[in-house]
C-alpha cells in the first residue's frame, strides 16, 4: 500500500480490516514510529491511535524508556490509548502486560453484552467491576473530562466495541492510575500507615486479601486494592489504622509509613510523580489535572517546587 | 479504636459534595473545597461518635437583583456530628448539625460580607431553642475557615452593630448540610439542572445520615391535623 492510497490513518484502517489482522483484539505499537520505513515512513503513534479508534480496536503503545522518567506522569490521562514502559531486554514482561490489557478489554466487552444499556458510563463500569456502590466515586473520575466524554456513546445507543474501548481506557489511564477508588501497592501501604516492606509481607498481605482488586486489567505483579474495602477491614477490627492491626496480629514491631519529604511524619497519601508515600502536610491535592475522585493522590512539596508550572499551580 | 469514619458514611458525604460540585460546574460556577481530602474532615470524638467539618466556597453567582459586574459568592461551613447506639453500632444518625453561611459581594477583587446566617440543630437543645432553627447574623466565618479557602474578606465599614433581629431563632425544617445544598441548587441554578440534581439525590438520599428529632415526631403525632407553635421546641 503506497502513500497514494490515502493518509496513514486510512491505510492503516484498511490493513486492519484485512486478514490476518481483521479480528485483532489489540494493536501493540512502539511509541516512536519515526523510524518506520517504506510507505509508512514518518508514521506516528497518533495516526495508529486514530485508525484503531475508528475501528474500536484498543491500542497499547510502549515507550523505550530505560528509567521511570518524567515522561510517565506528564502523560495526559485522557489519551485514548494505553502506554507501557518497555525496558530493553524485557520483551516477555511487555508481552505479559500486553496480554493482560487485551484480556481486560475482552472482559469489559463481554460484560457489556450482558449489561443493561440505559446506564451512565460510571454506573455501567461499576456494574462491570462488580461494585455497583462505587458508581458515584467512578463518576468523580469523569468530572471535567470533556475530551473523553466526546467519545461516550449516547445513552441507549451503546456500541459495545466502542463502549468497551472508552471504559477500558478510562479504567486503565485514570481509575487504576490515580489512587482514590483503588490504590496501588505504595498508595495502599501509605493509606494503611504501613511501611512498604511491612505491607509486602505475606502475613500482612493475607490480612488485606479481601480488598484486592480482581477486575479487568488486574495484575498479580502490580496489584490494586479497593480503598473502601481496606477501610472496612480496619473498621471491622476497630483499629485506628493498618499499623495497629498489623502490630496486634502479625508483628508488634512493624514499621509505620514514612513521608518521603519529612520522614519523621507518617504518610497517608501518594505522590504520582515520584511514586512515593507522602503526608498530608507535605503535599498538595485537588490539582486541576487530577481526576476529582483521586483523593489519595497528592503531589509532594518537593515536586511542587520543581514542577509548579507544569502542574498548573 | 478506628479513627476513620465508616466507609459507607464517607462515601455518602463524598457523593453528595461531588454531585453538588458537578451541577455547579455545569452552571459555570466555581466550587472550592480547599486542598484537604474529604477523609481529613472527619474526626472521631467518642466510642460511637464522629465529627465532620468542611467548608465549601461557591463562586460566580449572578443574582438578578445585583448591579451588573457584581457577582456573589457563598461560603458554607458545615459542622456535623453523628453517632450510633452502643447496642446497635451500625445504626448511625445525625445528632448535631451547624451550617454557617456567609454571602459576599465580589467586586474589584474584594469579597465584602453582605449577609450571614447559620442553621442549627444542636445536640443538647435548650428548652428555649427550636430543635432546627436559623439565625441571621453579621458574623464573618472564623479566620481558619477563610484561610483554608484562601479568602480575604471584609465587612462593610461603619456598621452600627448587629440588627435587632439577630437574636431570634426561627424554626426551620431539617436544614442540615444535605438540605442546605439541595436548597442552594434549587435557589441558584437553572430548573433543568435542579431537576437532574433532584433525580440523582433520590438515589442518594437513603445513604445520607438522617437527623434524629424524636421530640418533633412525638409532638406532631399528638396533633397530626394541624401545626402548633410549640411543635418545633424540644419540650412543650
Amino acid at each position: 500500500m503506497s502513500p497514494k492510497d490515502g493518509t496513514y490513518e486510512s491505510r492503516l484502517e484498511k490493513l486492519l480490516q484485512k486478514a490476518p489482522l481483521s479480528n485483532a483484539t489489540l494493536v501493540l505499537a512502539d511509541q516512536d514510529l519515526s523510524k518506520s520505513g517504506g510507505s509508512f515512513a514518518g508514521l506516528s503513534v497518533n495516526a495508529v491511535a486514530a485508525a484503531s479508534t475508528r475501528l474500536s480496536i484498543p491500542l497499547c503503545s510502549y515507550s523505550r524508556q530505560s528509567t521511570a522518567s518524567d515522561y510517565e506522569w506528564r502523560r495526559r490521562w485522557e489519551e485514548a490509548y494505553i502506554t507501557l514502559k518497555f525496558q530493553p531486554g524485557r520483551l516477555a514482561e511487555l508481552a505479559r502486560r500486553a496480554l493482560i490489557i487485551a484480556r481486560g478489554f475482552a472482559t469489559i466487552r463481554a460484560a457489556l453484552e450482558k449489561a443493561p444499556a440505559d446506564k451512565t458510563p460510571s454506573r455501567l463500569l461499576a456494574t462491570i467491576l462488580g461494585r455497583p456502590d462505587s458508581a458515584d466515586k467512578l463518576a468523580q473520575y469523569g468530572m471535567g473530562d470533556q475530551s473523553r466524554l466526546t467519545i461516550v456513546p449516547k445513552e441507549g445507543n451503546w456500541d459495545n466495541r466502542r463502549a468497551s474501548l472508552f471504559l477500558g481506557y478510562w479504567l486503565w489511564n485514570s481509575i487504576l492510575r490515580y489512587p482514590g477508588l483503588l490504590a496501588n501497592e505504595v498508595a495502599a501501604a501509605s493509606h494503611l500507615n504501613l511501611g512498604i516492606k511491612v505491607f509486602k509481607g505475606p502475613q500482612v498481605q493475607a490480612l488485606f486479601q479481601k480488598a484486592v482488586y480482581r477486575g479487568p486489567f488486574a495484575d498479580r505483579q502490580d496489584p490494586r486494592w479497593w480503598r473502601t474495602a481496606l477501610d472496612e477491614i480496619l473498621g471491622a477490627a476497630d483499629v485506628a489504622d493498618g499499623l495497629e492491626l498489623v502490630r496486634a496480629r502479625v508483628d508488634k514491631r512493624a514499621k509505620r509509613s514514612s513521608c518521603s519529604v519529612e520522614p519523621a511524619d507518617s504518610a497517608g497519601y501518594y505522590c504520582p510523580i515520584l511514586e512515593h508515600p507522602v503526608s498530608l502536610k507535605s503535599s498538595r491535592g485537588s490539582l486541576p489535572w487530577f481526576p476529582r475522585g483521586a483523593d489519595l493522590t497528592r503531589v509532594c512539596s518537593t515536586c511542587l517546587d520543581s514542577y509548579g508550572p507544569w502542574l498548573g499551580v | 479504636m478506628a479513627t476513620i469514619p465508616p466507609p459507607k458514611i464517607l462515601t455518602a458525604y463524598d457523593a453528595l459534595l461531588s454531585k453538588f460540585e458537578d451541577v455547579a460546574i455545569q452552571s459555570n460556577l466555581t466550587v472550592c473545597q480547599g486542598d484537604l481530602p474529604l477523609a481529613s474532615s472527619f474526626e472521631r470524638t467518642g466510642q460511637h461518635e464522629f465529627k465532620f467539618s468542611r467548608s465549601i466556597h461557591l463562586k460566580g453567582l449572578k443574582p438578578k437583583q445585583r448591579p451588573r459586574g457584581q457577582t456573589l459568592s457563598v461560603i458554607l461551613w458545615a459542622q456535623e456530628r453523628f453517632s450510633s447506639p452502643e447496642k446497635s453500632p451500625n445504626d448511625w444518625a445525625l445528632v448535631e448539625s451547624n451550617v454557617r453561611l456567609n454571602f459576599f459581594v465580589e467586586a474589584k477583587g474584594q469579597s465584602r460580607l453582605v449577609q450571614a446566617l447559620h442553621y442549627d440543630f444542636p445536640k443538647e437543645c435548650p428548652a428555649a431553642h427550636p430543635l432546627f432553627h436559623v439565625q441571621l447574623t453579621d458574623e464573618l466565618l472564623p479566620p481558619e475557615v477563610l484561610d483554608t479557602l484562601k479568602v480575604t474578606a471584609t465587612v462593610k465599614e461603619g456598621r452600627s452593630g448587629p440588627p435587632a433581629w439577630v437574636g431570634m431563632r426561627i424554626p426551620t425544617p431539617d436544614m442540615t448540610l444535605s438540605s442546605v445544598l439541595y436548597c442552594a441548587v434549587a435557589s441558584y441554578l437553572k430548573d433543568e439542572i435542579f431537576a437532574k440534581f433532584a433525580e440523582d439525590y433520590e438515589l442518594l438520599k437513603n445513604r445520607l445520615l438522617h437527623p434524629r428529632f424524636d421530640p418533633i415526631t412525638d409532638s406532631l403525632r399528638d396533633s397530626p391535623s394541624h401545626f402548633k407553635s410549640s411543635h418545633w421546641f424540644p419540650t412543650k
